[in-house]
């Protein structure tokens, strides 16, 4: 085997053992911040109720001295917010990951293109109609709020669109005046429905609080199913750094990439946002964090941002929920508190975040 | 240079133009508080009042001395307005929020304020003699008002006691003295009828519901939380720091409440999807059916600082002691 070949196994079983070690942190977060409660229940026993709704296990485990109360604070309320996190922050990271190389913008997160805004307007939309009919247990709200971020999207997309072609620049250019457009008509729908006033500012405000098991199960595997699938654009990311032209020389059929990755991107975020609303934050600073740490190669970025992202999601909704108990905090704020300084202090340690 | 000298003649002659409408537009304003003051001194005759002057001071440290009894009146919040007409002075209101609901004739008013702001300039040329803002309002609106000639009070209550200073406040400074002392006897009498009627009972856990995603409840300091305490229950929400705070849903079910209160405040807000919520099928409110929706009238009985206090304590004290009031 070639010296190169030898250096490139080198490198693939490097990122598979950081991959494993973040997945591996992961499942450790998931489980330390499922015991983490202001209702005072004991590590064992938390374990001893998950145990018991598992197939199979359950006819091993005896929960009976456990009180229902507890059992429905772990099994209905805090694991499936614990996942939900999870699933949050890990969209929003790898499609800012996966943003951010494709426009070759540091600033760029999974709302420059009018994501957030999108799903805000649907939300309302479906907020000031009032209608209610959910499919598949989600509520009315939320797929409206997809459909939103969805149109938006493909809104900016073609604008920006010049001979089949979709510059970065007027890309941003358009997320940001569709963006600007959307909000307008958020604030104007508030002025006319003052009556629903609350319930669109509240939406926009973002909470992984009191969902229950239902949106998560039925939102989980599609998202997964396209965080899986981004890896695979991985290689023609790094290529497309390059530039454009040269990428196109090498073989990449550049305008595809493009547009797979934004629908990709666009599908998970919008997908979680209809569910939690919108949290800021972490789709800028966790991909940057993870270049730092692990590099700008995104075939380790975009799944280690991913990783990172649920972590430090459940982290932040963890503080969200327990500093000030029995008050809760909402989760944007925790996210930016704890991420902004974390962030800066990075900045300054690392001269690494240039290379994007 | 023959250009600048042009541009600067426009210049000038708008100038002119600017300020001669402004002069004249002063002249109007005056000639119309000469119409108003006749008015007024005609209104006068008829009442006769020798409550007046009178000073008056709100709980945000407004001071205000009113010469003569307000005729004109506005109110920029719907427990000012409920107060006002409470004090027999509907007539003399002319202008109210959108949110203005009570009693029926106050939705006959005209509106010059909602949630995002007030319309200023149609309060000024209403010519009210009293303006009676939300809280303690804006301060550069309440600026202009008084240089206007308006005088301001605020009212914003989160206890029965203060609530019944602040009609005993406006009933001073409207020459409604009289009719404030009955308004206020009868919330008292209504607060001890209730009082004693839970006496006996045993104390009930109650959480009462500001907003659902994300919870939020009546904590300490709350308006609905002193309604709750007299009212015979404990609000299990009441040793957080803010009025309203955004709740942790594990320590609701921890906390387990006997009785669970919210209003409809949307449309889908009911007992069913209240029920259907992930986890409440562990509190025992839900499973011994104790939610208690306020809809309609009750709603804005309960979640307003107006004369009608006496009403919302009893409302509350039947949602949490059903069998005393039966």
């Amino acid at each position: 085997m070639s010296k190169v070949g030898i250096e490139l196994k080198i490198i693939k079983t490097k990122y598979s053992i950081t991959i494993l070690i973040l997945l591996v942190v992961l499942g450790l977060s998931i489980g330390f911040f499922s015991v983490i409660g202001t209702a005072n229940i004991g590590a064992i026993d938390v374990a001893r109720i998950v145990l018991s709704k598992l197939p199979i296990i359950r006819n091993y485990v005896d929960i009976s001295d456990i009180s229902d109360s507890y059992v429905t604070i772990i099994w209905t309320i805090r694991l499936p917010r614990v996942l939900l996190g999870v699933l949050v922050g890990a969209s929003l990271s790898m499609a800012g990951a996966a943003f951010q190389g494709l426009f070759k913008n540091p600033m760029a997160d999974p709302y420059v293109i009018g994501i957030s805004s999108g799903a805000a307007f649907g939300a309302s939309i479906a907020i000031v109609l009032g209608i209610n009919i959910s499919i598949l247990s989600i509520s009315t709200i939320s797929i409206f709020a997809f459909i939103g971020a969805l149109g938006a999207v493909f809104l900016v997309v073609n604008i920006s669109k010049i001979n089949y072609k979709v510059p970065t620049t007027t890309l941003i250019l358009a997320g940001i005046a569709v963006s600007q457009f959307l909000t307008a008509i958020i604030s104007l729908l508030m002025v006319l429905y003052s009556r629903d006033m609350a319930k669109i500012v509240y939406w926009t405000l973002g909470s992984l609080s009191g969902k229950g098991w239902n949106p998560l199960l039925s939102i989980s595997i599609p998202v997964i199913l396209a965080m899986i699938i981004i890896n695979f654009f991985a290689r023609d990311l790094n290529i497309m750094l390059t530039g454009d032209e040269s990428a196109q020389s090498l073989g990449v059929d550049v305008e595809k990439v493009k547009i797979y990755i934004l629908i990709l991107g666009t599908f998970m975020v919008s997908m979680v946002v209809s569910i939690s609303g919108i949290i800021g934050f972490v789709g800028l600073i966790i991909p940057h964090t993870t270049r730092i740490f692990f590099g700008a190669d995104n075939r380790i970025l975009l799944p280690a941002s991913a990783l990172v992202g649920g972590i430090f999601m459940i982290l932040a909704d963890t503080i969200a929920r327990t500093i000030i108990s029995p008050m809760e905090i909402p989760v944007g704020i925790i996210t930016a508190l704890f991420g902004g300084p974390f962030f800066l202090y990075l900045l300054r340690a690392s001269k690494k975040v240039n290379k994007y | 240079m023959k250009r600048f000298r042009i541009i600067a003649l426009i210049l000038a002659l708008l100038m002119l133009i600017s300020i001669t409408v402004a002069c004249s537009e002063k002249n109007d304003l005056d000639n119309d508080t000469n119409i108003e003051d006749i008015n007024q001194k005609e209104n006068n005759e008829l009442v006769e009042n020798d409550d007046f002057p009178v000073e008056v001071e709100d709980k945000f440290g407004n001071k205000e001395v009113l010469d003569k009894e307000p005729m004109r009146i506005i109110s920029l919040a719907p427990s000012n307005t409920e107060i006002l007409f409470a004090l027999g002075l509907g007539d003399r209101v002319v202008g109210v929020t959108s949110f203005c609901d009570y009693p029926e004739e106050a939705k006959s008013k005209e509106i010059v304020g909602d949630y995002s702001g007030h319309n200023l300039e149609r309060i000024i040329e209403l010519e009210p003699d009293l303006v009676l803002v939300y809280g303690p309002g804006d301060e550069e609106e309440n600026r202009i008002l008084r240089e206007a000639g308006i005088h301001v009070l605020g009212f914003l209550s989160e206890t029965m006691e203060d609530i019944i200073q602040d009609i005993e406040t406006i009933g001073k400074a409207t020459g409604r003295n009289e009719e404030a002392r009955d308004i206020i006897n009868s919330i008292r009498e209504k607060r001890d009828y209730v009082v004693e009627k839970v006496k006996e009972a045993g104390e009930v856990s109650v959480f009462y519901e500001i907003w659902h995603d994300p919870l939020m409840g009546a904590g300490k300091g709350s308006f609905m939380d002193e309604l709750i305490t007299l009212a015979g229950g404990n609000n299990i929400a009441n040793d957080t720091d803010g009025a309203y705070p955004q709740y942790d849903l594990e320590q609701l079910i921890e906390r387990d409440p006997q009785v669970y209160l919210a209003s409809k405040d949307t449309d889908d807000k009911t007992i069913e999807s209240i029920k259907t919520r992930p986890g409440y099928d562990a509190i025992s409110a839900i499973k011994n059916h104790r939610i208690y929706l306020f809809e309609g009238n009750e709603a804005n009985l309960v979640s307003r600082p107006g004369p009608r206090i006496g009403e919302a304590l009893e409302v509350v004290a039947k949602a949490i002691h059903p069998e005393l009031f039966e």
